[in-house]
């Protein structure tokens, strides 16, 4: 099984979320972005961005091929297919959903 | 990634993981040139081996691959080890063998209805008495007269047939100047027809070949018989072999699937009752 960490149940999302707005990514540049759009808040461990890419894939809710970069250097990049774009949309609702729900319950206590 | 590609991979597990540490290879380098101390960048991934087994388990079948890796293993062992294996193997073998052997015995002599017309209707009969001395017992064996007695007694009913136990027997085929030996039963001549047999080749006996004593000397062989004496050679139809002081003529073979009465013992040849030395005098 999978190692859980603190981005556990959210860093499906956040992969989800980075490929369809920047396709085309290697899972160093998924790393950083998660690092840098969240304001240096949150943190994918590489121990688990590969695993859970390698999961996505296998799910076939994103696809990989091999190219070769700028610098000449073999790069294993990722990008959204059409059932990682639905589950994209499901996952955003049951993320909105929970944080709404824990707000409210934030709010009455 | 289809079912069969995680099948694909678990026989292309080196392909796999190297595949997976060129990624972690290629991510590493992507964090030096971006700054990362080399061995900083490094240990991001721990411990690298268990990070390939996790991505690895993703990517293919677990448990088909651990059973190649098992297979694979035993394989290896079982080189490494042949005397070992040789034995192991062959008491494997042989315990096979004799399960098979005693399977087939117990499923002869149990199980199996003899391969005749109304199997369920056939009986077979004896008599319990007190023998000579003096303890109860059971006899199986009749005179001959007391046998056509019985016969015509119960002759609208029934029908009587009188066989003998299989005995191997001393015979020598005319062109053959040796000895050998063989499975002979005496058995009535209406058995066959009463059995409900047909010949494979030539013919079988009948009622009319066993009325006088000593004057039918004509045999049928088994199929058995046939087979591994004559190699099926249809030439062995009025051959001679002498048995006894009695010169017979072969007619003829008896279906395969009939190998006489008697469990266990494959029959060669059937001759007919009244060519037995116990059938012939008259008390």
């Amino acid at each position: 099984m999978p190692r859980t960490d603190s981005l556990q149940g959210s860093l499906d999302l956040l992969v989800l979320k980075i490929l369809s707005r920047r396709p085309r990514l290697h899972g160093y540049a998924i790393m950083t972005a998660i690092r840098d759009w969240s304001g240096e808040v949150l943190r994918a461990e590489e121990g688990s961005l590969y695993p859970a890419l390698h999961r996505m894939e296998e799910a076939g809710w994103i696809r990989a091929e091999w190219i070769v970069n700028d610098t000449g250097r073999r790069a294993r990049i990722y990008a959204l297919t059409a059932a990682g774009k639905k589950q994209l949309d499901v996952e955003e609702s049951r993320w909105q959903a929970v944080t709404s729900a824990v707000n409210r319950v934030l709010r009455t206590v | 990634m289809s079912f069969w590609s995680r099948i694909a991979n678990v026989f292309h597990g080196d392909r796999l993981s190297r595949d997976i540490d060129e990624e972690v290879q290629s991510h590493i380098e992507e964090a030096i040139e971006h700054g990362r101390d080399s061995a900083e960048a490094r240990r991001e991934f721990g411990s690298a081996l268990r990070y390939r087994e996790e991505s690895r388990d993703v990517r293919l079948i677990a448990w088909l691959d651990s059973l190649r890796a098992d297979a694979i293993f035993g394989w290896r062992q079982l080189v490494k080890r042949k005397v070992t294996s040789v034995a192991a193997i062959l008491s494997l073998a042989l315990a096979i063998g004799a399960c098979t052997g005693a399977f087939r015995l117990i499923d002869a002599l149990l199980l199996r209805p003899l391969p005749v017309k109304n199997p369920q209707q056939l009986y077979a009969l004896a008599r319990a008495g007190i023998g000579f001395d003096g303890k109860p017992a059971t006899f199986d064996g009749w005179a001959y007269p007391n046998f056509r007695l019985m016969r015509a007694a119960v002759k609208d009913q029934a029908e009587l047939l009188a066989i003998s136990y299989a005995e191997r027997m001393d015979l020598t085929f005319k062109s053959d100047p040796e000895m050998e030996k063989a499975y002979v039963q005496y058995v009535s001549g209406w058995m066959f027809g009463t059995f409900g047999l047909r010949p494979v080749m030539g013919r079988l006996l009948t009622e009319s070949d066993d009325l006088k004593p000593g004057a039918h000397p004509y045999a049928v062989l088994s199929y058995d018989y046939w087979t591994h004496r004559f190699n099926q050679d249809p030439k062995a139809i009025g051959r001679t072999f002498r048995m006894g002081d009695t010169l017979y003529e072969i007619v003829g073979v008896a279906p395969e699937r009939f190998t006489g009465t008697e469990t266990g013992t494959v029959t060669g040849i059937f001759v007919p009752t009244m060519m037995h030395p116990g059938a012939v005098h008259d008390d």
